[in-house]
């Protein structure tokens, strides 16, 4: 393997993802070239301390205050009581059918009223159009028959 | 993360879909480092990598019932966490590495040093860390994002194309464009 080669793995040797062969071909050429093994060192040195640098000093754990805010979001809410109050079912009973009955009564003779009043508007209506119309007939009749004994 | 861990996982996500606080309890132990890593990585600012630590479970909890397990319970939380950094970001109006300097400084006030470290150490520390931070600036969003997931948290190339629902060999190009360029920026400190 030539430097070239082994300088563009040399990141996947640190790594150690490097297929087994392409490992032993990099630490074979390691082995006998300084040069690339400077590359190898300062690579690795580098890396080194910019992880150092990068990580934080002291990881705190701070489950506890978590557990805090957790435990608050677990709280159960408050759950509406299940009994049943009971009711006066006769009362009940007899306070519906009262109200149906007024209901259909009302709704009958309210119905009936209003199609009193709208057959009878609609009768007039039909009226008036009839004596309109005759009212332009006769006009008609009169204007033709002055026309014709104007002409004769 | 081998085949046992990520079956267990996903046992621990079925009990949490369930309601079991003791599962949630056991999955908050197994990952909230992974993700304080990333949120510290992406954000450089503990307080709130804690806080978007909390807000990804909180989260985790809340949408328990639509699990299914499809994949490693792994990406699963990951891709909630990296939303949710999303959603930072969109709410800070910060899409990259905008965080003022004075706070870098101070938090690099705090990290822990060594007692014989001279005043050259430090000095050299503090522009390692500049230089880091502007190539990680630098960086186009999903090749940091692919970065911080491999090389600071540690998950897997197929775990980190789940999450990202992108091929493998795409994540792995991502990856090494990444590597390049911030070797490139780095290289100039590095070798002082």
């Amino acid at each position: 393997m030539q430097c070239a080669m082994v300088r563009t793995r040399l990141i996947d040797y640190l790594d150690g993802t490097l297929l087994s062969a392409e490992e032993r071909a990099v630490r074979d050429h390691l082995s006998r070239c300084y040069l690339c093994v400077e590359a190898h060192e300062e690579l690795r040195a580098v890396l080194g301390a910019v992880r150092d640098r990068l990580r934080m000093p002291q990881p705190v754990d701070g489950f506890a205050a978590l557990r805090k805010h957790i435990r608050a979001e677990k709280k159960p809410r408050p759950v509406a009581p299940l009994v049943r109050k009971r009711r006066p079912r006769l009362l009940a009973r007899l306070s519906a059918a009262a109200a149906i009955a007024l209901i259909t009564f009302m709704g009958a003779s309210t119905l009936r009223a209003v199609a009193r009043v709208a057959y009878s508007a609609s009768e007039e209506i039909v009226l008036n159009e009839r004596v309109e119309l005759s009212r332009a007939r006769t006009a008609t009749a009169a204007d033709a028959f002055v026309r014709a004994s104007m002409l004769r | 993360m081998s085949h046992g861990e990520a079956g267990s996982d996903i046992a621990l996500m079925l009990r949490v879909r369930e309601g079991h606080e003791d599962a949630f309890e056991a999955l908050y132990r197994r990952f909230y480092r992974q993700l304080q890593h990333f949120f510290f990585a992406l954000s450089r600012d503990p307080q709130a990598a804690e806080d978007l630590c909390h807000e990804t479970f909180l989260r985790l909890w809340k949408r328990r019932a639509r699990y299914v397990p499809t994949g490693s319970a792994g990406a699963y939380i990951f891709a909630f966490a990296r939303f949710i950094w999303l959603e930072h970001c969109r709410a800070t109006r910060q899409h990259r590495l905008t965080e003022p300097l004075s706070t870098a400084e101070a938090w690099l006030e705090t990290r822990p040093t060594a007692r014989d470290d001279g005043p050259d150490t430090l000095a050299g520390r503090h522009e390692f860390e500049e230089q880091l931070d502007a190539a990680l600036r630098d960086l186009p969003d999903e090749q940091r994002m692919v970065f911080v997931m491999r090389n600071v948290v540690g998950m897997g190339i197929e775990e980190i194309a789940e999450t990202l629902q992108c091929p493998v060999n795409t994540v792995r190009s991502r990856r090494i464009l990444a590597i390049q360029k911030l070797r490139n920026a780095l290289r100039d400190i590095w070798a002082l």
